[in-house]
């Protein structure tokens, strides 16, 4: 289990995290959601270890140590970089491997595992610019499954990509938290989280609130979060995040 | 025949191809890493830096490459501060690189120290190379190359995202500072053939050409490599037979093949057509 415990941050005087506590528990699937600004990505970089919370602590009950596989937001710049899908996934290695500008057989047929897993075997020796989003998407999270993480972190993994792919995505995480890999993602996605995921936590600066989707989404919650007036309707069993109309809006 | 056998009857042409080799190697491999990062500008900055360090050390009686560390290391640390007080970092290297560039050309412009030939110092001279110059290059190219080949892996992978390298457990910033005294040793020790004005398009010329054909980063920075030592070679014999500079010889050499290769790879692309 990953404790994060009365975490607070600042950017300069700019406070952007106050007081956050929360637990992820081994093999959750658990989203943070909320606003531009609300401080997901802030936390997320915490849980990375890539900032230290100006107070508070996050600590690990695990013995061993935790291997983290961190898939970043879609970024053009990356994606222009002069490297083939298999070149760029077998990098998630690099921290492990020999130190030999190689990477040996067992490496190689890792990584074609995954890419196969992941339904972009064939795109393996194509540059990353030639992928389409979603499969550029995929390519990223097959470079993280190659750091062999317990902890996989995903930051905005459904923005820019279309339905379908969002739905692979999604079907994706689903099978891997069942094989037991623990997944944290940020996202603003309201719908999307709220229909599949088992557990969010709503964040705006300050944790507004933490639980199951159907638990937790309703009319006060989203207006907490997003500081907007929004309605909450059940459809098929789910919470669904609608525009809250006025009729005078729709005469 | 004699016009490659006939440069070898003079020493130095021998002492200059072995420095040369090593530093078209050593640029060419690092090469690449310096294309995708976006960084010839800095480049460009340090090897112009060097020219203060490098006159300065010579009139205080220093070694000429010791003065050129020295100076390669301030600049770095003075465009970090600048850089640091909220300045973006072109206008960072613009004003160190500029400024340590002009305390080399007034102190090379005031002595009458034969060493501080301000044309040498500017666009290289071949022969000027001696033993020593042969030893050091030597052993800074060897330990470039060693460090480069042991880290490329991690070097790249930071290359590409810093974020997600160290979240998967490499030492991104240690990797920055490695990448960081690499270009330093190859500015400096290609002081001598190419000249501080023309570090940067050795760094970047055999990069750019393999990119432009070639898919896979690793076939990228072989190509660039072996490219990065022809240029030098050809540059080399051009310049002994022509009667110019080492420094110019080699990048007029790179520019044509880059120039010819660009050409030939816009007429074999298919032409886009608009569908109607």
């Amino acid at each position: 289990m990953i404790e994060i415990r009365s975490v607070s941050h600042a950017y300069g005087d700019v406070a952007v995290l106050r007081n956050v506590t929360t637990w992820i528990e081994a093999g959750e699937l658990v989203g943070i959601i909320g606003p531009s600004g609300a401080g997901k990505t802030t936390l997320l970089r915490i849980l990375l270890g890539e900032i230290v919370p100006t107070r508070g602590t996050v600590s690990s009950t695990s013995r061993s140590p935790i291997s983290i596989g961190y898939v970043p937001q879609l970024d053009a710049g990356e994606r222009s970089f002069p490297l083939t899908v298999r070149e760029m996934v077998l990098l998630g290695t690099a921290a492990e491997s020999r130190r030999v500008p190689w990477f040996d057989q067992a490496e190689k047929r890792r990584a074609s595992a995954i890419l196969d897993r992941l339904g972009i075997l064939g795109h393996a020796y194509s540059r990353l610019d030639e992928l389409s989003g979603g499969q550029f998407q995929r390519a990223l999270i097959a470079r993280a499954l190659m750091a062999q993480p317990s902890l996989l972190v995903l930051d905005e993994p459904t923005s820019g990509i279309d339905l379908q792919t969002r739905r692979e995505v999604l079907d994706l995480l689903s099978e891997l938290r069942r094989e037991g890999l623990t997944i944290v993602l940020s996202t603003h996605d309201l719908n999307w989280v709220a229909a599949h995921l088992p557990r969010i936590i709503c964040l705006n600066r300050i944790m507004i609130a933490d639980g199951a989707p159907v638990d937790v989404l309703n009319t006060n919650v989203v207006r907490a979060t997003y500081g907007a007036e929004m309605d909450v309707v059940l459809y098929k069993g789910r919470p669904v995040v609608v525009d809250a109309v006025s009729p005078e809006r729709v005469s | 025949m004699s016009y490659l056998t006939e440069p070898f009857e003079y020493d130095f042409f021998a002492r200059a191809l072995i420095v040369t080799i090593l530093i078209g190697a050593l640029a060419g491999a690092i090469g690449p890493f310096i294309l995708v990062r976006r960084m010839a500008y800095i480049g460009q900055g340090m090897s112009q830096s060097i020219l203060g360090g490098v006159a300065l050390g010579v009139t205080w009686g220093l070694d000429l490459y010791l003065g050129a560390f020295a100076a390669a290391g301030i600049a770095a640390g003075l465009i970090y501060f600048v850089r640091s007080r909220g300045l973006p970092v072109d206008t960072a290297i613009g004003i160190v690189a500029s400024a340590l560039f002009a305390v080399g050309v007034a102190v090379v412009s005031s002595s009458r120290d034969r060493r501080l030939n301000s044309a040498n110092l500017l666009f290289g001279n071949v022969l000027g190379v001696d033993t020593e110059d042969i030893v050091l290059v030597t052993v800074v190219s060897v330990l470039a190359g060693i460090v480069l080949f042991t880290n490329y892996k991690k070097m790249l992978a930071v290359t590409h995202n810093s974020a997600v390298a160290a979240a998967h457990g490499v030492g991104a910033k240690v990797m920055e500072i490695v990448f960081s005294a690499l270009l330093a040793m190859v500015v400096v020790t290609a002081l001598r053939v190419l000249g501080v004005l023309l570090v940067a398009a050795t760094l970047l010329i055999p990069a750019a050409t393999a990119t432009m054909t070639l898919r896979s980063f690793s076939s990228i920075t072989i190509a660039s490599t072996l490219l990065g030592v022809a240029f030098a070679v050809i540059g080399l014999f051009l310049s002994f037979h022509r009667n110019i500079a080492s420094g110019p010889a080699i990048v007029l050499v790179g520019t044509a093949v880059f120039v010819l290769n660009m050409v030939v790879v816009s007429s074999s692309k298919p032409k886009r057509t608009v569908a109607t």
